[in-house]
């Protein structure tokens, strides 16, 4: 079963991966570039205290995002 | 690499890797890539030989690199093979160049483009027989829905699991615990109790320092030139140097140079070294991150803090 979400909602430690990212050109070359491609396994860890920001593991790199970018980010959960 | 054949792959910081108890097999990598990889520490002179030597090699063509080629989607891997036919015949370009070009000329990044155009003097778009083979693979990646949106994520997310699985072959954790500790460290420093308060008390740390500290060298500095500014009034006067003009030099610009330097230099020379340790632990990017949300009501980052605090201390120095 696959649930889809945008990555923002995903809680802290649940693993994701991604779906889509419908950010603007800039943002999203930038994104593909730091490996967030499609399948990637993406797993926040961090919230910070003055919030609007996460921090992601992603392949073993730990990368803050702000909300307004992760809420473009489309992720899906694999249930067990 | 798919400009050139001349590449040398770098791998720096090897010590922290070590630190870290990550093993990269070098040999390994070379085998992957096709090209030669050098180890290097920067910051020992030894290592950075080694480099410069490898670099030399490969210049008299004593080593030749013969790097991999990606392996893109097999649609895509069609069309840039004909394309690259096509170019071939139309076109006199260095050998390596064709694959890229027409991937460029695929993708459609009018960017590139039209910097190829102007290097290598050619004009794609007058070309009628290549604009139609264009449109006709376009048509044929469009069938088999790859568009012009999806195309660089095609691209990049093979590129992406080439590198992937040159990673998971040459490099190798050796302790898995390590990174659990900086995960527990980090927790901590960015904790909604302990995050702000942590940071006010490093800074106010650093900030006292600074303060304190400055003022003995300060007034060091300034006693020292004072003196020789008594020096050089007594000199001056034994020249019989007019009065405007000793006043204008000595009291005008010596005096206000060396006083700036007094009271800026001592703390500029304390804080920063201290913030180079704060860098190196790794500490400001998790500032950063602490105080992103308030910046961000003002349209910064929160990497502004770092400028911040630089700005503080020399405010607060006068």
């Amino acid at each position: 079963m696959r649930k889809i979400l945008s990555l923002n909602n995903l809680l802290l430690n649940e693993v994701g991966y991604i779906y889509n990212l419908n950010c603007s050109e800039g943002v999203k070359k930038r994104l593909l570039d730091l490996g967030l491609v499609k399948d990637t396994c993406i797993v926040p860890v961090l919230k910070s205290p003055s919030k609007g920001i996460k921090a992601f593991d992603i392949r073993g790199s730990l990368i803050a995002i702000r909300d307004e970018d992760t809420n473009l980010i489309s992720v899906y959960t694999k249930n067990t | 690499m798919e400009i050139t054949d001349n590449v040398i792959v770098c791998v720096n910081l090897l010590d922290e890797a070590k630190k870290k108890h990550i093993k990269i097999d070098l040999n390994l990598l070379s085998d992957m890539l096709g090209v030669p990889v050098v180890g290097t520490i920067a910051r020992k002179k030894s290592s950075l030989n080694n480099l410069l030597d490898v670099t030399y090699k490969v210049c008299q063509k004593k080593i030749c690199p013969k790097p991999k080629k990606i392996n893109y989607n097999s649609v895509i891997e069609d069309c840039i093979t004909k394309l690259e036919i096509k170019l071939k015949e139309l076109y006199d370009f260095p050998s390596n160049l064709y694959r890229w070009i027409s991937l460029k000329l695929l993708e459609n990044e009018t960017d590139i483009i039209s910097s190829i155009e102007k290097h290598l003097s050619v004009n794609f778009s007058e070309n009628i027989e290549l604009e139609k083979m264009l449109e006709n693979l376009q048509n044929i990646l469009n069938s088999s829905n790859i568009t012009k949106t999806n195309f660089r994520d095609n691209i990049t997310s093979s590129i992406m699991k080439q590198a992937e699985e040159v990673c998971k072959n040459v490099c190798k954790f050796e302790d898995e615990t390590y990174s659990n500790r900086d995960k527990k460290i980090d927790k901590i420093l960015t904790s909604k109790t302990f995050g702000i308060p942590i940071m006010i008390i490093f800074l106010g740390i650093i900030f006292w320092i600074t303060i304190v500290g400055a003022n003995y060298p300060s007034q060091l500095l300034f006693s020292f030139f004072g003196y020789i500014q008594e020096n050089l009034i007594d000199f001056a006067n034994l020249l019989n140097c007019p009065a405007w003009l000793s006043d204008m030099l000595i009291l005008g610009v010596y005096r206000t140079l060396t006083w700036i330097i007094s009271v800026m230099l001592p703390p500029m020379a304390i804080f920063f070294p201290l913030f180079t340790i704060l860098e190196d632990l790794g500490y400001l990017p998790r500032i950063a991150f602490n105080m992103d949300g308030f910046f961000k009501k003002c349209c910064c980052s929160g990497k502004q803090m770092i400028t911040m605090c630089m700005g503080v201390t020399k405010w607060e120095s006068f």
